[in-house]
């Protein structure tokens, strides 16, 4: 059998380089194909590591391999809020307001969002195992979830529209502005708690025997998902300029309609 | 018991919407770059 | 720049004066949450001891509606970008509105007083006096600051109106937690059982600074940021 059998994906008209366009997807690079293989090879052993290889805690059991996933989440958060923090002030303080740097503080603004929310599950079913509460109102916790809220709202305004500069403009405003927030929330929040209660929650990683394997696994996971995310920042970041493109391209289009009409409507 | 369950949960749910996060972009990605042109693209 | 916040403060509560929504609408809203409020605690001892709190909740409230307020008499008809195409200082037309703002809120919280003591039996200690004082005006200013500011930020947007509480809230919790602590220590609620007994006037001291650096900060924050903010608008 030698015939060759029609793809089934490929759509009547769609020439070779197309598909294959298509299969590679467009925003990748020699170079983001590399990190993405990597990454998935660092998630498999993370995975191997976290659950099978890696001993049982003394006082937690199982339940410390929980760590390998939430310590690298909240990790992976904090660093994109600070790259979207780092390009904002890019941003606003280059003459040049380039959209560059708009663009990859909105993409890792939105990255962390996600990691500070499975930061925040994780966290929170670990507490319940370890604590025995979901929450407690730990000065860490507390800012934490207000860090997360706070980029929620970042992301809002990005959605406002307006002109590309104009959300450029707006969104780097607001990326500093929370940059001065978290402290004062983290500071007021440590204040109050300390003031009234004697102390909170115990370090969560304090408590835990660290041996070899588990900080191997540990080191792992933290490897794997800062490549993630730069996998995924680099591919966020091309897709907003492939949707900025395409809107300008729609209002081309509009734009070339509506002068049509009018030269329609003045010569009848 | 309990504590192997709430690690399933954790790594399944970590796991599985960080793929679904990576899927769903790849594809608004190619929706977008429908017009693009890929010769014009800055990272090719 | 002082001169330019003296004329827009001047004129923002010239509106308000002349419209009264302010106190036709806004001062009824604040005192029907604090009734709300007993409503839903129910026990008179609770209310009693959570006064603090509910004051300065019901003053942030407030101040989302407030905010919305300022900037909708600026862009419903284009005034914000006829100000900055006439080329006055952003600077002084933020200071103008958050001055305008504070005065609205110290009105606001006047009245909330007088409610929380009739309301909710609470006493201020005589020796707490000035603490309330200076931790309302220190509160006020950093409300007004934040409140301008990011208001500044979603005038104009679409959606701004549900928008605007979710940007501001979690900026504005340092004051939620410093000033009922602060109000706290002036009205010695929380004495006797629990966690917390026996709060001491001096307690108050410290908040009052975390209030002050944070009005500092923001006020700074929003003379930098007004004129990049309006020029896109």
């Amino acid at each position: 059998m030698s015939t060759t059998v029609p793809n089934p994906q490929s759509i009547p008209g769609t020439n070779a380089s197309a598909v294959s366009r298509r299969w590679r997807g467009i925003t990748s690079t020699g170079f983001s194909r590399v990190l993405g293989v990597a990454t998935l090879v660092l998630v498999v052993w993370l995975v191997l590591f976290g659950l099978l290889f890696s001993p049982p805690d003394q006082t937690q059991q199982s339940s410390v391999r929980i760590m390998y996933i939430h310590v690298p989440t909240a990790w992976v958060a904090y660093l994109a809020f600070g790259v979207t923090g780092l390009s904002s002030a890019m941003y606003l303080f280059r003459r040049a307001h380039s959209l560059a740097w708009d663009r990859v503080a909105g993409a890792s603004a939105e990255i962390g969002v996600m990691f500070m929310a499975l930061t925040l599950i994780t966290g929170s079913l670990w507490g319940r195992l370890t604590w025995g509460v979901y929450w407690a109102w730990d000065a860490r916790l507390t800012t934490t979830a207000f860090l997360f809220v706070t980029y929620v709202g970042y992301l809002a305004v990005r959605r406002l529209g307006g002109s590309h500069q104009a959300r450029a403009k707006r969104s780097a405003v607001l990326g500093l502005l929370a940059v001065i927030e978290i402290p004062l929330v983290h500071f007021s929040v440590e204040l109050w708690r300390s003031l009234h209660q004697e102390a909170s929650v115990a370090n969560p990683s304090g408590d835990v025997k660290m041996d070899g394997l588990m900080l191997f696994s540990l080191f792992v996971g933290l490897i794997a998902f800062s490549l993630l995310y730069f996998w995924l920042v680099l591919h966020r970041q091309r897709a907003m300029y492939l949707e900025d493109q395409y809107d300008d391209a729609d209002l081309d289009v509009a734009l070339v309609e509506r002068r049509a009409e009018t030269k329609e409507h003045s010569r009848a | 018991m309990r504590d192997n369950v709430f690690v399933a949960i954790c790594y399944a749910l970590t796991l599985g919407s960080l793929l679904s996060y990576a899927t769903v972009l790849l594809r608004r990605a190619r929706r977008a770059g429908r017009v693009a042109k890929s010769e014009e693209l800055p990272w090719t | 720049m002082w001169r330019t916040a003296r004329l827009v403060a001047a004129k923002d509560l010239g509106i308000e004066w002349r419209s009264r929504q302010v106190t036709n609408q806004v001062l009824p809203f604040a005192g029907l949450t604090l009734v709300l409020f007993a409503f839903a605690l129910d026990r008179d001892e609770i209310t009693a001891r959570v006064a603090p709190g509910l004051f300065w909740l019901a003053t942030t409230f407030s101040l989302i509606v407030l905010v919305q307020r300022t900037f909708a008499v600026e862009t419903a008809d284009g005034a914000l970008d006829t100000l900055r195409v006439a080329g006055v200082d952003p600077a002084g037309i933020y200071l103008g509105k958050a001055l305008a703002l504070a005065a609205q809120l110290v009105v606001l919280e006047a009245l909330l007083l007088v409610g929380v003591i009739v309301f909710y039996a609470s006493h201020i200690r005589p020796a707490g006096i000035v603490l309330v004082i200076v931790t309302a005006f220190l509160a006020t200013s950093g409300l007004a600051f934040v409140g301008t500011l990011y208001g500044g930020l979603a005038a104009g947007a679409k959606g701004r109106e549900t928008l605007l509480p979710l940007l501001l809230l979690p900026v504005v919790a340092p004051v939620l937690i410093g000033a009922t602590r602060a109000f706290e220590a002036a009205f010695g609620t929380r004495g006797g059982e629990g966690i917390r007994a026996g709060v001491e006037i001096s307690d108050g001291w410290p908040w009052v600074g975390m209030l002050a650096i944070f009005a500092a900060v923001f006020g700074a924050a929003g003379v930098l940021a007004f004129g990049p903010l309006l020029e896109e608008a």
